[in-house]
């Protein structure tokens, strides 16, 4: 039986420091996204996860069924947010209201640190619910890092930001997307969230070589990473969420990790959500890369997984 | 074009490809920025991408 207040994590990483300023511990391991179709399991089984990424908008409510299940999951994991709504990219000022209800959320779950995208998604006081691209310009810099300045200093916790996974591209843009990012959290100082399958999915779509941008992130400022699985379509490549991680993406987590060192890793699964064990199963296989990355040393294999051409 | 003058523009404009080798398709998640259903709020569970 688990004490409450005590973390149903597993015991194979004990070093208790921070892997970089942005991040909290080394030793988070490997984490799952918080689902629905999974409460019930969680709840009543007690799996041993290292930590839980909840997305936040899902939980900034006054009351509920979503906030009861997630005091009961605080009780017994460590649990970090994830946004998809903060637009760090959008020109216009921040939403005052949303940022309140971000606050007050993350004081209840007590994240270390907090991430959302690197893209904009409102203009006009209208949203699109969606994670646009931004031009890879140094207007877009300042007004992006100027943002997230913003946010951090207003939540008083360390935040992340994600690089998004990209369908179009702008003419506009005067520089690439791992140069745009890292003058974007230098400016701003902040963390970030390393997406391995989004860089693989828009390398498909717009023709670059993922590995170049996993070997040109500033590393030290690497808080989390995310894996997760995509598709392929005859003229384009998506970010599909709904099947296991890709050989190409392990490979680029593999960089990844040898590059930042053993960091917070999260498998996300949004669609076709299999069981829990599944899911968690899969996010596991991330384990041979980290407890490598331990003893300095990171494996030349990777999993054996076929790609899956939608 | 300055960074707001893009984004009122693609807001309105997002049907129309961005490049010219970039096709839409009904998969890809863009295409929820019709005029016509943007809006505040959405309803159930937020997913994410």
């Amino acid at each position: 039986m688990h004490l409450l207040h005590e973390p149903l994590v597993s015991p194979r990483i004990g070093v208790q420091m921070p892997a970089n300023r942005f991040n909290g511990y080394t030793d988070y391991g490997v984490g799952i996204g918080l689902r629905v179709p999974h409460y019930d399991h969680i709840l009543s089984k007690n799996p041993v996860v290292d930590w839980f990424e909840i997305i936040s908008e899902n939980y900034m409510v006054d009351g509920g069924r979503p906030l009861k299940i997630l005091d009961q999951i605080l009780d017994q994991y460590r649990v970090v947010q994830h946004g998809v709504s903060m637009y760090f990219g959008s020109a216009q000022p921040l939403n005052r209201d949303h940022l309140k209800r971000i606050k007050e959320l993350t004081q209840r779950t007590k994240t270390l640190w907090l991430s959302d995208h690197l893209c904009w998604g409102s203009v006009d006081g209208r949203y699109t619910h969606d994670l646009l691209p931004l031009p890879y310009t140094f207007e877009a810099i300042r007004t992006t890092a100027e943002r997230v300045r913003m946010v951090q200093d207003y939540l008083e916790i360390p935040v992340a930001v994600e690089n998004v996974s990209s369908y179009a591209e702008y003419h506009e843009s005067q520089m690439t997307e791992w140069e745009f990012l890292n003058e974007v959290v230098h400016a701003a100082d902040c963390g970030i969230l390393l997406d391995v399958n989004n860089i693989y999915v828009s390398s498909q779509n717009h023709n670059f070589d993922p590995m170049e941008y996993v070997n040109n992130i500033p590393s030290e400022r690497v808080a989390q990473i995310h894996i997760a699985g995509h598709s392929k379509f005859e003229k384009y490549t998506l970010d599909t969420h709904d099947h296991p991680v890709l050989d190409p993406v392990w490979r680029l987590y593999a960089r990844a990790i040898e590059r930042c060192g053993p960091t917070a890793t999260l498998l996300e699964w949004d669609d076709n959500i299999p069981s829990f064990e599944e899911v968690h199963g899969e996010a596991l296989k991330a384990n041979r890369f980290l407890l490598a990355a331990e003893s300095r040393g990171v494996p030349t294999e990777i999993p054996e997984l076929e790609e899956v051409h939608a | 074009m300055t960074l707001l003058e893009l984004q009122r523009r693609m807001a309105e404009d997002v049907r129309r490809p961005l490049t010219a080798d970039f096709e839409m398709r009904d998969t890809v998640s863009l295409r929820s920025l019709l005029p016509t259903q943007l809006s505040c709020e959405g309803e159930g569970e937020v997913r994410q991408r």
